[in-house]
């Protein structure tokens, strides 16, 4: 498949968005709105990766670097956001304090999430 | 740039952490559980205590009866010739008599000419069986009053000597029906089932072949005494009936039966055979024995339920754990329910009013125990008032008065009767002398309605040697209607100066005798009879006017005599002395168990509450657990999802990460 560089470029900037999207999703730990989002990075990536290499001049090169950075920056966030998540879920697993936990969590209601 | 997978993607083993995450969640389903099993164990400990309990109350019920404390024991020097016991009725006064058995009761036997065989014909049509005694010096027959004229029909279908007897029997009319092979026939023989000389039979015969005298069809079973042979006498008598006879310190009774239970007060009398000219003596005494097992009985039910409600709300020192009712207010209700009907006063204040008297005290473990010696010395010195103190009665000053019962309401006490009104009978009276000729289908049907029962009767015809036997005819046969007895009516039936009078065995405003038609209606109480509807008893008991109902009087509410029921049996007007009613231990027991295990009881209500709650957190189980596979459904889809995630973000960082290092001229620049 052949890609304009304005085409190419245009689809990193998606990336850039979703990653964005779902950097937001992350910090407020919507789970199934972050999966939701990635699914779509995941299809614009394998799209790049069936393209045939583009040629960019050097100012769009120079933007596009600029959304790599980005969106590794961006999913860095996300790691450090939803680690916490399975942390917890591990921390819940832990003897000590796991009744205690689920208790707090079933009589505040708060379980019911 | 520092981008870790830390442990998270494909390295997660969802299923290990979900199941684990769902057993912690599981922790208020445990609690549930425990209170669920907490419930069943309480339902089972009611069930234990309704067990006990149940079992308190039939042995107290059991413990209510009079007869158990006031028993005599009564014994004849010669036990061959009669054996004794007392009377339930308590009565006996201990002492010694002479007796003497001159003859003994037995019933009358009649019997049959022999039949070739038991399927031999002997007729069919009615046998009338009317009962009485036979003077053989003046060849009359009485009847007896009190035995009413019983009817037997013989079907063709059932003609047979076989059939008869069968007939005879199935009736249950006081005489029984055998067939005895002598060798040369077969002999139907007729048994009175009463003995006494006022047992003796007369059978009269309605045969289907129109002789009902003669020796031909059923009129071969026909026996009146005071005729010949051949002619309505074809019966041959093979033992007469005749009464006991007896000398009780020098007065002679006569008895009609064996077992005599009136001659001497509260003993029954059982006699076996005769000692005419050597007396024996018979003692009669407290049977101290008998009460001292029922006071013993009594204390050993009570330890019984004590120690069950004991064990099952006690707290328990050494295992420093409470037992499984402990702190329950329904087991702890009826523990002090018994033990405050056990410190009540008992009994009335001519007797003993609590156990402490006789000897039986409360220990400091709840349990009762008996002194042998103080009861034995209570016993002496006033045996019949031990049964005051555990059963419920009364004793009444007058002799025409008597105690008929009480409700849970009455309390005991001392309560003063006083009649304003006497009950009586309803009567008919005749308005002329009877005529003594009696013709049948001309003057032998009457119609009556007795005590508001339709009684219609069809008198024997004939000429009737008096006023006296024509009475007793009529008596016989209205005693003897089936649409009476099962309404337990009778009448008695009497003349004074020929003038036949029906008065009605009830007392009271339902009691009547009217005389609703028939053709003998003018000949029996000529043309105008009078008719008097009964009165019911009127008067107070315990200074508040009372309900009277036939002879019953019976306290009205509000009062602490209210339900008391006293019977007037006659005597004159105005204040009449006092009742003594006593409620006992074993009686208020009984009654407090009933309460407790009443269907609105207080056992019934609890578990009744008891199972609610366990279907409500059965309930809430089911709920939870539902709610709980919600749960791990969102965990078990919301951990692939970012397990999935996690892997496609490191291969997307991956990709980014090369086509970053793919582009070297920027990277020189």
């Amino acid at each position: 498949m052949m890609m304009t560089s304005a085409e190419n470029l245009a689809v990193f900037q998606s990336l850039s968005d979703l990653t964005g999207e779902m950097r937001e999703a992350a910090q407020g730990s919507e789970w199934d709105r972050l999966a939701g989002l990635e699914r779509r990075c995941a299809a614009l990536v394998a799209q790049l990766e069936s393209a045939e290499a583009v040629r960019l001049p050097q100012d769009m090169q120079r933007q596009k670097v600029e959304l790599i950075h980005k969106i590794l920056a961006d999913d860095a966030a996300i790691r450090e956001y939803t680690e916490p998540w399975i942390r917890q879920v591990q921390a819940l697993l832990g003897t000590a304090s796991r009744s205690r936990c689920v208790r707090q969590a079933y009589e505040s209601g708060a379980w019911n999430f | 740039m520092a981008i870790t997978a830390a442990g998270a993607g494909s390295n997660l083993d969802v299923n290990g952490i979900v199941s684990q995450l769902m057993a912690a969640e599981r922790t208020p389903l445990a609690l549930l559980q425990k209170r669920e099993s907490d419930y069943q164990a309480k339902l089972s400990a009611y069930g234990t205590l309704k067990g006990a309990l149940s079992a308190f109350q039939t042995a107290m019920q059991g413990l209510a009866d009079p007869a158990k404390y006031n028993a005599v024991s009564a014994s004849a020097a010669d036990s061959s010739l009669l054996t004794a016991t007392g009377n339930s009725n308590g009565k006996a006064v201990p002492g010694s008599y002479s007796v003497e058995v001159q003859q003994l009761a037995q019933q009358q036997k009649i019997r049959s000419e022999g039949f070739a065989s038991t399927s031999s014909t002997v007729g069919s049509g009615t046998l009338t069986i009317q009962y009485g005694t036979y003077d053989n010096v003046l060849n009359t027959f009485t009847l007896n009053n009190a035995k009413p004229a019983q009817t037997i029909t013989i079907e063709p279908s059932s003609n047979t000597l076989s059939g008869v007897r069968d007939a005879i029997n199935a009736a249950n009319a006081g005489v029984s029906a055998t067939i005895v092979n002598d060798g040369a026939g077969n002999k139907l023989v007729l048994t009175a089932k009463d003995p006494g000389a006022a047992s003796s039979l007369k059978i009269t015969v309605s045969d289907d072949d129109g002789g009902n005298l003669d020796t031909t069809g059923l009129s071969a079973l026909a026996f009146d005494p005071t005729v010949g042979g051949g002619s309505g006498k074809n019966l041959i008598q093979v033992q007469a009936a005749q009464d006991a006879k007896l000398r009780i310190d020098g007065i002679d009774i006569v008895k009609s039966s064996n077992t005599i239970t009136d001659a001497i007060e509260g003993v029954t009398l059982s006699l076996l055979k005769t000692n005419a000219g050597s007396p024996t003596t018979l003692n009669v005494s407290p049977d101290t024995a008998a009460a001292k097992t029922a006071v013993e009985a009594f204390v050993k039910s009570y330890n019984s339920i004590n120690q069950t409600l004991s064990n099952l709300s006690a707290y328990n020192p050494g295992a420093k754990k409470g037992a499984i009712l402990q702190g329950d207010s329904a087991a702890f209700s009826i523990q002090r329910g018994i033990r405050s009907a056990l410190t009540a006063m008992m009994g009335d204040s001519r007797g003993f009013t609590s156990l402490s008297q006789i000897g039986v005290t409360l220990q400091k473990d709840g349990s009762l125990a008996v002194d042998s010696a103080k009861l034995q010395a209570s016993m002496d010195t006033g045996f019949e008032q031990i049964g005051r103190l555990f059963t419920i009665g009364g004793t009444s000053t007058d002799s025409l008065i008597s105690y008929e019962g009480a409700t849970d309401k009455t309390v005991a006490g001392n309560y003063a009767v006083t009649v304003t009104q006497l009950a009586t009978r309803g009567s008919l009276s005749g308005s002329q002398a009877a005529g003594l000729t009696i013709t049948a289908g001309i003057n032998d049907q009457l119609n009556f309605n007795v005590d508001g029962v339709a009684a219609s009767i069809t008198l024997a015809d004939g000429i009737y040697a008096s006023a006296d036997a024509l009475a007793a005819e009529v008596q016989s046969k209205l005693n003897g209607l089936s649409g009476l007895t099962t309404e337990g009516i009778s009448v008695s039936v009497s003349p004074s100066a020929g003038v036949l009078s029906i008065v009605s065995s009830r007392y009271g405003s339902a009691s009547s005798v009217i005389l609703t038609g028939g053709n003998g209606a003018g000949n029996l109480l000529g043309a105008s009879p009078v008719g008097a509807t009964g009165i019911d008893v009127a008067g107070s008991i315990n200074g508040v006017s009372a309900t009277g109902s036939g002879q019953m009087l019976t306290a009205a509410g509000g009062g602490s005599a209210e339900g008391l029921r006293v019977a007037i049996h006659g005597g004159a007007l105005g204040t009449r002395g006092t009742i003594e009613f006593s409620r006992g231990y074993a009686e208020r027991l009984s009654k407090v168990a009933e309460e407790f295990l009443a269907t609105e009881g207080v056992i019934a209500t609890r578990v009744e509450g008891l199972n609610a709650s366990i279907k409500d957190l059965d309930r809430r189980q089911e709920d939870f657990s539902r709610r709980l596979e919600t749960v791990e459904a969102r965990y078990r889809a919301q951990f692939s999802a970012l397990d999935a995630m996690l892997g496609s973000l490191t291969q997307t960082s991956q990709f980014l990460q090369q086509q970053l290092a793919s582009l070297p001229t920027l990277n020189e620049k």
